[in-house]
């Protein structure tokens, strides 16, 4: 893997490990997001807004283990509270793991491909082969990989089971193809996969 | 900038398991009008949902109680693939393969009995299905099924999630990462989804009728296909010859709805047009076009729109077109992986059916889906396939049939 960082932007949590509401709140505002805009969204259209020189055209990586957890989440209670099967609709077309970037994608008018990656074992990894993959043979000069995690009741139980501290992030990064005698941006696999991103955070 | 690719990566084997059948002999006999199309039951028959759409559901496919149903048949379309490419679990075992799975059930955790308990009482000692959800992500399980060591990746682009997993092992092929991979889509039939399409309204009451003036929308069902995808190289190593390869592949985003495509068909469009030059061929030699055809409005709105401009760019008439979502149901994350095997059938077979379903084409749509069955020509190579998604997904994959 030879990627160049060229700049990257973050949602961070709170001391309590989770976004802020109200700044997600504000952010919807400033941002003009609709009814469309949960948590996670709105936390990676915020970083994203915040990317400095953001690419028109850049293919979006996407990963998350869980996927946005508050869609799902409210997918699930409409299934038990209505046994007709009468959920929401738009809990239902926002839960997909591809919704988010798909939302992102939207906002920033960006019509390039977009992947969206799900797993447990080296997610970190993965995104970024794939990142380099699209760089080398997808005709791309820029990706933009996005990582993001949502808590929730099941989430943390999954993230505690993974031997993970639960934790909301949104994290974006901008990458292109290292040239020789460039840095190089990698996963530290002797990581796991939050104190990664952790250490990388402002 | 996409260029035309150095090499087109070649498919050594692959599977399919759908209500169109589980063996080439099946689907070719469906497409050639000898066997009568699956006919879909109500959903509430075959799966626990309350709702009675109908869906295709493969009754004859057994899933152990301990199994996602999901895994199992893209265990089962696996395994078949690999015999046909001729590699065994040795031969695979710590090589350099990699492992795409398109799914979208299966990597989201909807136990919702589990979900009960977790409301009901949040510390819940009980932790047995959140565990074996963590230990079942498909292309992670395949990984340690074959002890795989090359990129492992499952992808969830909703219903272009199964063009998108042979798209990607492109890339990875492409990009010089590993020699060979294997390319899946499976999805199972789930109360999520059933409830989630009924919902926004898009389900149909009777079997699907893509492109036809009576249309009511689609019919969920479920499947699985694999592709071994090869380097020539890696191919003629092993002394394969290959039948077919992926002559190209294009992926857009429309930016423009999250659940409704562009009916202008820009994305489509966009997508075709970046599989073209990968491909280095035109509009005019696709003998033929799978298309995605789910059997909504908005999405034959779009595929027309899309192939109607394509023509009109290149000067040249809209290839025959079909939907063979009337066979198996609009089966999402396998959706694309199926019907891009159907396509290689179709082009080895010589031969194309009438659209199923659509008996008087919308006049109000830009073009129209075969009308009735078609013997390609001898030097009919190239075919594509299809796909749209939530998310503004586009993706089209073109299938090469080789001497």
């Amino acid at each position: 893997m030879a990627l160049h960082l060229l700049a990257s932007s973050f949602t961070a949590p709170g001391p309590d490990r989770r976004w802020d509401n109200d700044f997600l709140r504000a952010e919807r505002a400033r941002l003009g997001l609709g009814r469309r805009s949960d948590r996670m969204t709105a936390a990676v259209i915020s970083a994203l807004d915040l990317l400095e020189n953001r690419p028109a055209d850049a293919p979006i990586v996407f990963g998350s283990m869980l996927g946005v957890q508050s869609r799902i989440t409210a997918l699930q209670n409409d299934l038990l509270d209505f046994p007709e099967d009468q959920i929401g609709p738009v809990a239902f077309s926002c839960s997909v793991h591809n919704a988010v970037p798909g939302a992102a994608a939207i906002q920033f008018g960006l019509k390039t491909p977009v992947f969206s990656l799900a797993g447990f074992e080296r997610l970190p990894r993965r995104v970024l082969q794939l990142a380099d993959a699209v760089l080398a043979a997808g005709g791309a000069e820029q990706v933009l990989a996005i990582f993001a995690e949502e808590r929730s009741t099941f989430a943390d139980r999954a993230m505690r089971l993974l031997e993970l501290e639960p934790t909301e992030f949104a994290a974006v990064f901008l990458l292109e193809s290292a040239k020789t005698g460039q840095d190089v941006f990698a996963p530290d696999d002797a990581l796991n996969y939050f104190d990664w991103i952790g250490k990388l955070l402002p | 900038m996409i260029q035309a690719i150095p090499f087109h990566p070649v498919v050594t084997g692959f599977a399919q398991l759908s209500c169109a059948g589980t063996t080439d002999a099946e689907a070719v006999a469906l497409f050639r009008g000898e066997r009568a199309p699956a006919e879909p039951r109500p959903a509430c028959d075959v799966i626990d949902s309350a709702i009675s759409d109908p869906v295709f559901h493969l009754d004859s496919f057994v899933t152990p109680r301990w199994e996602p149903r999901t895994l199992t048949m893209l265990r089962q379309a696996v395994k078949r693939a690999l015999e046909r490419a001729g590699l065994t679990p040795a031969m695979l075992a710590g090589s350099a393969t990699g492992c795409v799975v398109g799914t979208t059930i299966a990597q989201q955790f909807t136990d919702t009995a589990y979900y009960r308990l977790l409301r009901e009482d949040p510390d819940t000692p009980e932790s047995g299905p959140v565990s074996a959800f963590l230990a079942s992500n498909p292309a992670e399980t395949i990984a340690r099924d074959y002890d795989l060591r090359g990129p492992v990746n499952t992808v969830s682009n909703a219903c272009a999630s199964g063009s998108d997993a042979v798209a990607m092992a492109a890339l990875y092929l492409l990009s010089g990462q590993c020699e060979r991979v294997i390319a899946i889509g499976a999805d199972e039939l789930h109360r999520t989804p059933v409830a989630g399409f009924h919902v926004l309204g898009v389900t149909s009451p009777f079997p699907c009728r893509p492109f036809d003036s009576a249309r009511a929308g689609l019919n969920l069902g479920e499947a699985a296909g694999a592709v071994v995808l090869e380097t020539p190289e890696c191919a003629a190593r092993r002394g394969v010859k290959p039948e077919f390869a992926l002559r190209g592949f294009g992926m857009s985003c429309d930016a423009a709805h999250i659940t409704a495509p562009d009916t202008t068909g820009g994305g489509m469009k966009r997508a075709f047009r970046a599989a073209l030059t990968r491909a280095g061929l035109s509009f005019a030699d696709i003998a033929f076009l799978n298309a995605h055809g789910t059997g909504t409005v908005l999405n034959d709105q779009c595929e027309t729109a899309a192939f109607a401009g394509l023509a009109e760019e290149n000067a040249c008439d809209v290839p025959p077109f079909l939907s063979t979502k009337r066979f198996t149901g609009h089966t999402l994350g396998a959706a694309g992986t199926v019907e891009f095997i159907f396509t290689m059938l179709m082009l080895r077979d010589g031969f194309v059916p009438a659209s199923p379903g659509c008996k008087n084409p919308d006049p109000a749509l830009a073009c129209a889906p075969l009308a009735s069955p078609l013997t390609l020509p001898s030097n009919a190579r190239f075919a594509a396939s299809t796909s749209l998604a939530f998310g503004g997904a586009d993706t089209v994959l073109i299938a090469e049939r080789l001497g």
